[in-house]
Order: C-alpha cells, then sequence, then structure tokens
C-alpha cells in the first residue's frame, strides 16, 4: 500500500453538497455589473481598422468602385472590393451553411441595401471611417422584389441562379434552390389524407397571419479582430459569435487551409440571439488581414446590424377542420418565408419550423408547405424561437379564431388536441415533451375556468386574456465535446466550446461539474472556447448548452471518477469494487480520502493533471437520430387591458411557464424564461424593419422600439415545469426560446378577448387595434 | 464616427467666438447631435461643447412671478426641482416623461429647446405657460417667446452664432395646465401625440390646446376653440374641438401611427387633456 497517502478516519464527516437545483450566482456576474469583464472590443489591439461601405441600392450590377480617392488618403492602408477577392488566389469567396451563395464582399451584384460592397482598411478609426466617405460605388440598378408573392412570380427577377448544398451539416445535405422563382427551399410535410379530414371536418377555416423582419439587437454589436501570419498561413480570430467551430472551419475552406491553421477565440458576448451564427463578419475581416498581412479589426455600430442579419418575416396560411366538439382532424399551414438576399440557415429553419408549424397539437391529418424566398432584403438568419416564434403567431392566433367559429372556450379547444407526453405528433411517436403541463400551469395559476375577468369601472376601457402554448424542437442531429481537468489541488478547469451569451452557461456548467465531482464550485473554472484547445461543438444556439454540454461534462467527470477509482486501487491496493467516488470524496473500505489528495499523491515532481473527456452526440442510443433532442415546451398567459378609444393596450398580468426538464439552477432558469418573454414583448408591441423601395427607414434604435423597462408586466409570475428529460444531465434541457413563441399569440387573443379587435399582423400597434375594433364594430 | 474638431469653452462670450471662427456648431448634452453624427445624418467639422458652462448656467431661480431656468440644466435636475415640483408642477410631470432617467441626466433645457424637433414633449407646455427664451449672441441678449422662438421643422429664430442663455417661465396659480403624452410602441419612446391644455381660472377664461407630433412644430396652436367655446364649455362641445385638433393637424405616417390614426388622436387626447381641465364631461384619464 502506498504510503503516501494519509488515512483519513472512516468517521470522518462527509457532507452532501449536491448542487442540482440551487441557486448559484454568476460566476460573471460581478465583472459584469462592474463592467470589468473584456467583450471582444474591450481587448488589448495592435493593428488596422476597418470600416465596411454599403450598397446603396436593393438590386443592381456594380458597373463600378473607384477607391483612388480613399487609398491616397494618408493613414489608409488599402481599399479591398469583391473584385479583388474574386482575382485573389487566396480565397474562394462565398460562404453561408447551407448554400455558398453569399459572396464575402458584393461581386459583379449587389443584392440588398446594406450589403458589404467594399472595406476600407486604416490605421485608425476615423481614418477609415473618412475614406470609407470617399469611396464611390457605381452600380446598375436591376428590378428588385421585396415582396414574397411578388418575389415568385415567373416574371420576377432571380436574385440567384442556382443554389447547391454547402454539404456541410447532414441535415441539409440534400437541400437544393426550388423551381419556384427565388424559392431557395422548399419543405412539405405530408400526413394522414388533408382532405379526406377536411371533408369530415363540422367546420373548416382559414386565415391569414404575418409578422415582420425584426432585428436580435444585441447590445454587443458585431466586433471581430483578425490576425493573419503570413509565415504561418495560418489566422487567429477574436470574434463575438456562437459558432467558433463553424467559423474555424469554414474560415480555413474559404482560404483553402486545415483547419489548425484558424484558431478561434471567443470571448464573453454581450448578447446574441443567434445572429452571430455560423459566419457572419469573421470571413471579411479574415479576409482583410490576409490582404495587408497585418491584424485587422471591424467594429460595426448597432445600425450595421441591422444589415448583417435579421429574422425572416412570414406569411402564413392557416385552414383547419374541426368537428364541433372541438376535435381538429385536419390542417394546412402554408408559410412563406421572407428570407431576405442571403439563404444562411433558412433551409433548416423552414424543415424545423415547418415541422411543429401545426403547433402543438396530435393533428391526425396534415400538410404543411413552408418556404424561403429571396428577397431584396438584409439575410434572415436563426433568432430565438428560430422560427417557431413565426408560425406559432400564426398557429397560436388561428386556434383561437378556430375556438370562437365553433363557439367553445379556446383553451378548451387546446386541451382537447394536446399532443401528450409520448403521444403521437405528426403521425409518429413523440417522447416525453411537457407540453400539456406547462399549458395546465397556466390554466390552474390563473384558474382559467374558474374565474371571470372583472371588468374595469372606466367604460371605455375592456379587459380581456389569452394563452398560447408551444412545442419546438432543437437543432439535431448535433454534438458536444468536453474535457474537464482535474489538478492536483482539487481545482478543475472545464473545456469546452460553448460560448457565454449572457445566458449563464458558464455558471451552469461549473454547477454540473462541480456537482459531479461533489467539490465546491469556486474550485471550478469554465473557460470560453478557444478553438485550439476546445474539442468540438456543434453550436451554442437552440438552448441546447445545459443539455448537450452538461452531458458531456458528466461523461468527463465519470472518466475522471474512474480514473482516481483506478489511482486509489493502484495506491491502495484494494479491489476497485470496494472504491466509490462521491461527494468529493474516494470512498473505500479503508477509508475516505479527498480526491485531491488522490490526486496528489498519485503523481510526483509538484503536481499532475487528471483529464477526463466526454462527448454526447444525438447520434447515440436513438432510434431515430433526426428527431429532436429534446423538445422546449412552454405556455403564456396574458391579461390586457385595452382603451378602446385610441387601441393603446396594457399587458396588467402574464404568467409564463416553460418545461425545464429539470432546473438545474432556477433563478436563471427564470431568468431565461422571463427574458424570452421580454424580448417577445417587442415582437409584440413596436418591432418592425420597416422598408420604403427597399431601403429599411428605421435603421436606429431611435426609431427601432425595443421594450423599456415601463413596457414589462408589473404583475408577473414565471412557472418552471419540470417534466424531467430522460436524456437530459439530471433531467434538465433547453429553456430560451419557448416563451418568445407564446407571448405574441398570448397578448394577441388576450386583446381580441378583450375588445374584439383580431389583429393578424405583428406588431400589435395601437393603430392597428383601434382599426379592428372599428372593424369588429362595423 | 467621422472625425471633428472639439472646443470646450468657459463662457458664452468665448463659445460665440469659436463658432464664428470655427463655423462650429454648439452642443450641450449632445443626447441629440451625437445620434446624428454617428448615423452621419450631420457631418460637423467642429463643434463646440458647452458642458463647462453648466458651472454658471446649470441653475433655477425664483424671479419676481418667473422662473428662470439656465440653458446648461439637466431635464433630470428641473424635473426634480422642489421650486419647479411645486410652481410648475405640468413642467416636471411633462419632464418626467421624456425619454429615459439616463437621458435626462445628461439631456439639458437650451438643447432641448434648441434642437426644435417637431416629436418633443416639452414645448407645447412651455408655449402653454408662455415661457421666453433668453438669447445672447454677439450683438447682447433678446428674448423669444417660445411660440415664435421655434419656428419649424428643425428650425428656430436663434441666427447664426447665437444661443440660448436661459429660459423664463411666468408662475401664475391662475393658471392650470396638463400634458398627455400618447405612446405607442413603448413607454420609453416619443410620443405619437402630445397635447398641452391650458386654462386661466378666472370665470369665462377659454382652454388654449397645443400639439407636438402632428405638424413641422411641436407647437401646433390649435384655432378656433374660442368661437366653439363662446357660449360656455360642454361635454359635446369639448368633442368639436376634438374634431378641430384633427382636422387642423398635419401629421406624417410612421412606425407610431398612420396619418388617419394620429389626426384621430390628436382629436381624441385634445377631448381628454380638455376635460381634464375644464372639469367637464368624464374623465377618460
Ligand atoms: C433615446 C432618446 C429618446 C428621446 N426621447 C424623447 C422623448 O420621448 N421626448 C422628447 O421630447 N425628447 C426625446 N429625446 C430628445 C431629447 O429630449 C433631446 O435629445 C435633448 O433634450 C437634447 O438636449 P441636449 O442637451 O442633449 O442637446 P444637444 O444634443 O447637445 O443639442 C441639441 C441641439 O441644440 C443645439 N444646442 C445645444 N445647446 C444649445 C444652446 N445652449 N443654445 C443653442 N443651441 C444649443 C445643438 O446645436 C443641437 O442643434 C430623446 C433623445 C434620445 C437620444
Amino acid at each position: 500500500m502506498s504510503t503516501q497517502i494519509p488515512i483519513i478516519e472512516p468517521d470522518r464527516k462527509v457532507e452532501k453538497t449536491s448542487l442540482i437545483g440551487k441557486h448559484v450566482l454568476r460566476l460573471d456576474g460581478e465583472s459584469k455589473v462592474t463592467g470589468a469583464v473584456e467583450y471582444t472590443d474591450d481587448l488589448p489591439f495592435e493593428g488596422y481598422y476597418a470600416e465596411v461601405i454599403r450598397s446603396n441600392v436593393p438590386h443592381g450590377e456594380i458597373v463600378s468602385i473607384s477607391t483612388e480617392a480613399a487609398e491616397s488618403i494618408p493613414g489608409v492602408i488599402a481599399v479591398v472590393t469583391g473584385e479583388d477577392l474574386e482575382n485573389a488566389d487566396w480565397i474562394s469567396p462565398y460562404v453561408g451553411p447551407a448554400f455558398r451563395d453569399q459572396p464575402v464582399l458584393a461581386i459583379g451584384k449587389v443584392r440588398y441595401v446594406g450589403e458589404p460592397v467594399a472595406a476600407v482598411i486604416a490605421e485608425r478609426p476615423d481614418i477609415a471611417a473618412v475614406a470609407s466617405t470617399e469611396v464611390v460605388v457605381k452600380c446598375k440598378k436591376l428590378r428588385s422584389v421585396t415582396d414574397v408573392v411578388k418575389a415568385r412570380k415567373e416574371d420576377a427577377p432571380l436574385l440567384h441562379e442556382s443554389g447547391d448544398s454547402a454539404a456541410i451539416f447532414e441535415d441539409l445535405a440534400m437541400v437544393h434552390h426550388s423551381e419556384e422563382p427565388n424559392v431557395a427551399y422548399a419543405y412539405e410535410l405530408n400526413v394522414g389524407d388533408l382532405e379526406k379530414g377536411f371533408e369530415e371536418a363540422d367546420v373548416v377555416f382559414e386565415k391569414n397571419y404575418a409578422t415582420p423582419m425584426v432585428q436580435h439587437v444585441h447590445l454587443e454589436p458585431f466586433v471581430t479582430i483578425a490576425s493573419y501570419n503570413a509565415a504561418k498561413n495560418s489566422f487567429k480570430i477574436v470574434t463575438g459569435n456562437q459558432t467558433p467551430h463553424f467559423v474555424r472551419r469554414e474560415v480555413a475552406r474559404i482560404f483553402g487551409i486545415p483547419s489548425s491553421k484558424v484558431e478561434v477565440e471567443v470571448p464573453q458576448m454581450g448578447g446574441a440571439f443567434g445572429s452571430k451564427t455560423y459566419v457572419r463578419i469573421e470571413p471579411l475581416v479574415a479576409a482583410l488581414s490576409r490582404a495587408v498581412k497585418a491584424p485587422v479589426k471591424l467594429r460595426q455600430t448597432s445600425s450595421e446590424s441591422f444589415d448583417t442579419s435579421v429574422r425572416d418575416g412570414t406569411q402564413t396560411r392557416v385552414k383547419t377542420g374541426v368537428t364541433h366538439d372541438g376535435v381538429i382532424i385536419a390542417q394546412e399551414v402554408e408559410v412563406i418565408w421572407d428570407s431576405g438576399a442571403y439563404a444562411d440557415i433558412s433551409p433548416r429553419k423552414v424543415k424545423k419550423a415547418g415541422y411543429t408549424a401545426p403547433g402543438a397539437y396530435d393533428i391526425p391529418n396534415v400538410r404543411v408547405i413552408s418556404k424561403s424566398t429571396y428577397t431584396n432584403k438584409p439575410p434572415g438568419v436563426a433568432y430565438r424561437g428560430f422560427g417557431v416564434a413565426q408560425t406559432a403567431w400564426a398557429v397560436e392566433s388561428h386556434i383561437d379564431d378556430v375556438a370562437r367559429e365553433i363557439g367553445m372556450d379556446p383553451v378548451e379547444l387546446r386541451i382537447r388536441n394536446i399532443t401528450q407526453d409520448g403521444g403521437t405528433y405528426n403521425g409518429v411517436g413523440i417522447g416525453i415533451h411537457g407540453a400539456p403541463q406547462c399549458l395546465q400551469a397556466v390554466v390552474d395559476e390563473v384558474d382559467w375556468f374558474g374565474t371571470k375577468l372583472e371588468q374595469p369601472s372606466k367604460k371605455h376601457i375592456k379587459k380581456g386574456r389569452g394563452i398560447a402554448v408551444t412545442l419546438k424542437t432543437t437543432i439535431t442531429p448535433s454534438t458536444s465535446e468536453a474535457i474537464v481537468l482535474l489538478d492536483a489541488d482539487g481545482s478543475v478547469n472545464v473545456i469546452t466550446g460553448g460560448t457565454e451569451i449572457g445566458q449563464g452557461i458558464i455558471t451552469t456548467l461549473a454547477q454540473i461539474t462541480a456537482d459531479g465531482l461533489g467539490i465546491g464550485i469556486e474550485y471550478v473554472n469554465v473557460n470560453t472556447p478557444n478553438t485550439n484547445s476546445a474539442p468540438f461543438n456543434t453550436s451554442t444556439t437552440s438552448s441546447r448548452s445545459t443539455f448537450h454540454l452538461g452531458n458531456a461534462i458528466l461523461g468527463a467527470v465519470d472518466e475522471l471518477k474512474e480514473q482516481l477509482v483506478e489511482f486509489a486501487s493502484e495506491d491502495l491496493e484494494i479491489e476497485k469494487s470496494d472504491i466509490i467516488v462521491e461527494d468529493g470524496f474516494v470512498k473505500t473500505s479503508v477509508g475516505n480520502y479527498s480526491i485531491s489528495e488522490v490526486v496528489a499523491s498519485h503523481f510526483v515532481g509538484g503536481g499532475g493533471t487528471l483529464i477526463g473527456k466526454g462527448y454526447f452526440s444525438t447520434k447515440e442510443g436513438r432510434e431515430n437520430r433526426y428527431e429532436s433532442a429534446f423538445w422546449m415546451t412552454g405556455a403564456t398567459y396574458a391579461e390586457v387591458s385595452v382603451d378602446t378609444r385610441t387601441g393603446k393596450y396594457s399587458i396588467d398580468k402574464w404568467v409564463n411557464s416553460a418545461d425545464c426538464g429539470k432546473a438545474i439552477d432556477p433563478v436563471r432558469c427564470e431568468g431565461q424564461i422571463l427574458g424570452a418573454a421580454v424580448q417577445a414583448l417587442g415582437h409584440t408591441m413596436s418591432e418592425e424593419m420597416v422598408f420604403e423601395s427597399g431601403q429599411q427607414v428605421n435603421k436606429s434604435l431611435l426609431d427601432y422600439k425595443v421594450p423599456a423597462i415601463g413596457d414589462v408586466p408589473k404583475e408577473s409570475k414565471i412557472i418552471i415545469v419540470e417534466s424531467g428529460d430522460p436524456n437530459g444531465p439530471h433531467g434538465a434541457k433547453g429553456v430560451g426560446e419557448s416563451n418568445t413563441v407564446t407571448v405574441p399569440p398570448a397578448i394577441g387573443n388576450a386583446i381580441r378577448d378583450a375588445c374584439g379587435a383580431r389583429v393578424r399582423e405583428l406588431p400589435i400597434t395601437p393603430d392597428k387595434v383601434l382599426r379592428g375594433i372599428e372593424e369588429a364594430s362595423e | 464616427m467621422l472625425p471633428f474638431k472639439l472646443f470646450l469653452p468657459e463662457s458664452f462670450e468665448e463659445a460665440i467666438q469659436l463658432m464664428k471662427e470655427h463655423s462650429a456648431k454648439p452642443i450641450s448634452g449632445g443626447t441629440a447631435v451625437t445620434t446624428l453624427i454617428k448615423e452621419r445624418i450631420f457631418q460637423p467639422t467642429a463643434i463646440v461643447n458647452l458642458r463647462k458652462l453648466e458651472r454658471d448656467h446649470s441653475y433655477i431661480r425664483e424671479m419676481d412671478g418667473e422662473i428662470q431656468i439656465g440653458a446648461l440644466t439637466t431635464l433630470r435636475t428641473i424635473e426634480t426641482s422642489e421650486i419647479v415640483k411645486r410652481d410648475l408642477p405640468v413642467v416636471a410631470d411633462c419632464i418626467s416623461k421624456i425619454a429615459s432617467i439616463r437621458i435626462r441626466n445628461v439631456a439639458t433645457i437650451g438643447g432641448n429647446l434648441a434642437h426644435a424637433d417637431p416629436d418633443l414633449d416639452l414645448p407645447p407646455v412651455l408655449a402653454g405657460l408662455d415661457a421666453h427664451i433668453d438669447i445672447i449672441g454677439e450683438e447682447g441678449e433678446r428674448s423669444k417667446n417660445i411660440k415664435e422662438f421655434i419656428q419649424g421643422y428643425y428650425e428656430t429664430d436663434l441666427k447664426e452664432g447665437e444661443l440660448i442663455k436661459s429660459i423664463r417661465i411666468p408662475v401664475s396659480s391662475d393658471r392650470k395646465g396638463i400634458y398627455l403624452k400618447h405612446r405607442a410602441l413603448s413607454e420609453a419612446d416619443w410620443p405619437c401625440v402630445g397635447v398641452a391644455a391650458f386654462m386661466d381660472n378666472s370665470p369665462g377664461s377659454i382652454p388654449e390646446v397645443f400639439i407636438n407630433s402632428v405638424a413641422d412644430t411641436p407647437i401646433m396652436r390649435i384655432e378656433g376653440i374660442e368661437e366653439i367655446f363662446s357660449d360656455g364649455i360642454t361635454s359635446e362641445l369639448i368633442d368639436k374641438v376634438g374634431e378641430l385638433a384633427s382636422e387642423q393637424c398635419d401629421p406624417i405616417g410612421d412606425s407610431r401611427g398612420s396619418v388617419w390614426y394620429k389626426r384621430k388622436m390628436a382629436g381624441e387626447f385634445t377631448i381628454r387633456a380638455l376635460r381634464e381641465v375644464t372639469g367637464v364631461g368624464e374623465s377618460l384619464i
């Protein structure tokens, strides 16, 4: 027996230290509150600064770009155009996760107002700014389309000639452009016999619903630093991006180098909400750095975020066949997505959101048609809710419309048709998802069936209430890996590709790690990713991180424990079966040892590191690897007062429920639920990118209004549902998006209930409500 | 942001000199100007920042029958001033509805009025109170009623090289008024329509109504109220004034509301404001 390990009295007290389900203060909280945290823009930088010159026509052929005047300004290093990149032998200048349809800088053609056409590189940001105004872009205007109906007409101007899959993701390997003009991708789902379903229905009801393009309004705009190392032909990229491994792969590909030559580091991010996914400005900044062989930084403004990535607008037609007693037997949903000039991830969005377009209901006969349409507008990308926010606006408003048609309580209709845990959805089996519990939770909380709202004494104020529920997939297939390093002093470093966007993943992963090893959270450091050391992670999107990275970490922790058992068995010369690792201790038949003691005594030379690796891939252990890894569900109850003389409404109370599977930290889950709801308040009340002749006219936060603190309902209740996901770490799953989906229709339904105005196009402005009231009274 | 020269004078005289020498634009809080510069809507070559004048020109003074406010006084200082809350509660209330506390902490009364944005909240209230703007220039000082000071779309009576030095607001316990701000998009937003109604306590007095956001200036006075109320004030007649407001305004449709809607709201809030100041008809607020 090794004499190095001090034997601890067998009766030494071992405290149970479960951290799961407890609130842990955010590990990065203080640095954020005090402003000490460093975002990409705060990092020390030496190099050149870039400024982008953008198209001011929605569709045009580039005739000429004169750069001489800008280049002659002292301090200007270079002006780079799309043509320069096209002619360079070191870059293949098109990118995109689904199709490679997007040029790093416009080549030959511009396809939307705001599209990057050229970039100035200068010694100082102010010089770059001045020089950018001296670059003159001449375009021959082409006919443009900004409307998804016109875009699909035979005579519509085509934005792209052809489109083949970029073949990066297996679920997108087969995507291609549709035959229909400007349709980037068309998805169709057929379940049962739709026509027969409509025939059997007592009532068939059909309506159109719409959502406008909106922007994520992440407070931290796009900032990227790229440093090309000519000697090594390699890049270091520091950027705010939710998919560092994708950035590495895509940058490596366009420069024709192995991904080991691209190091991508992602510091803390000031919000993203899906905007900073796949590649945004990284290929451009890398190309600029490659062009001048020096570090280049591009820091865009908030207004330029509107030029870079947006949420697709939608026009949705819903047709539902229902029996008199409220059984929905057939539903057809046609969603046309206004995806802007480049497809980005639209094909996946169109598929995934198309799949759940019928809402949380088990309907035997379904047809979904979901088409992503190119228009001369900024590119639609991922956005919290990944398309379901748009489809659910339609379907969850529609369910209320249908209920009214057949004279049934809208919640009753929902309860009758909601898909059950372990029931069927779109004709196939579905696992545990929690949708019925989420709905029930809000129904019970407000005693929906037992109470009636009291109307205010002021006659022009009318109160109403509404509910909406959702079912959403998460990105599948996907993979996450984790490395957990255990040092001889018992401290732990967690290395993953997960990014901290403000959602609190650093703390959640620390919590899972600390709990797994039974050590104090103060011993755990969770790193922000650097692709040189961090193992692969598909993305920090789709609320997947707690689930996937959490599982990967549990795997890594198990590996560490196995090694601890092995060491103890070797060093103490006892059977492995007599050893367990629990509560921070290696417990043996001869005594309990702290894990640091076991590590320290196993190695010599002043230390040693135990390496645990774990991974989670949705490929493993599941019958259908394409079925969503988990389901996100939630519900919202909203109670409004409408001023019937102005159309203005206030949300007096709301209740938001969401299924977390298991709340690793209930307070952070509440933060996600409320944050999702408040963000959706903007989509409900005010947010809309307004275009005139292809030009956005409210491209600034002065006129593009996001909710302010005064808009948040004063009476707010959050309900955490814990249905226990069979595959989640401790039963946990993602919770960041459900209420982004449910808030707008719940409020729309409440307004309809209050005053008769049914607004079917977001946002619900007082103007539209007042018109609705007048129409309803006609 | 494009580069420009920045000057920090210590007095109005120095500021005026610098403005002249460098064809420079003044800023105070900078809340209105910096966004325009950032968006490159306004590309100045030189800016004269009046910040250092705050030392001498941030004040709220009671003078005979008036309250005088220095041009560099922040909106937040005015809104929280005990004097203003006591003697000009409608001013304090109106300012508390502008933008956010963070903006009001830096925005100044001088900058606010010189900005002359047709959507500004405060000018209709100051018009109702008959406030005067004290102007300083190379030639000396002069004074102008707010109603003549703001002349059009972002246009004031200020000549080249002139600055606002202070504003004076008469205090009268006989005059009462109300400002109603209707926001369409967010509680922290600019007005969709804002209506100020004022009236003297004396018998037979006729209310005055000023509206922002529906014309090329923030002070649209409804004309013809005297005739309507010549035989007294009734709820029906107040509705008539509402119609007048809808007719007389000339709004631009935008995301805060269509022309149809803004006209309707100009009428509606005129009715609401008049019901409050006259005490006639049921309150709608
Ligand atoms: C996010 C946001 C929201 C807002 N919301 C509202 C709102 O809801 N309601 C509302 O009424 N307003 C609103 N505003 C406008 C705000 O009231 C003005 O920006 C502010 O009052 C201007 O004051 P300032 O001192 O910052 O002016 P500055 O930006 O410094 O200057 C404004 C103008 O005045 C000139 N100027 C400045 N000082 C003087 C002086 N002493 N003499 C002569 N000219 C001078 C400048 O040259 C410039 O033309 C909002 C502004 C922002 C940024």
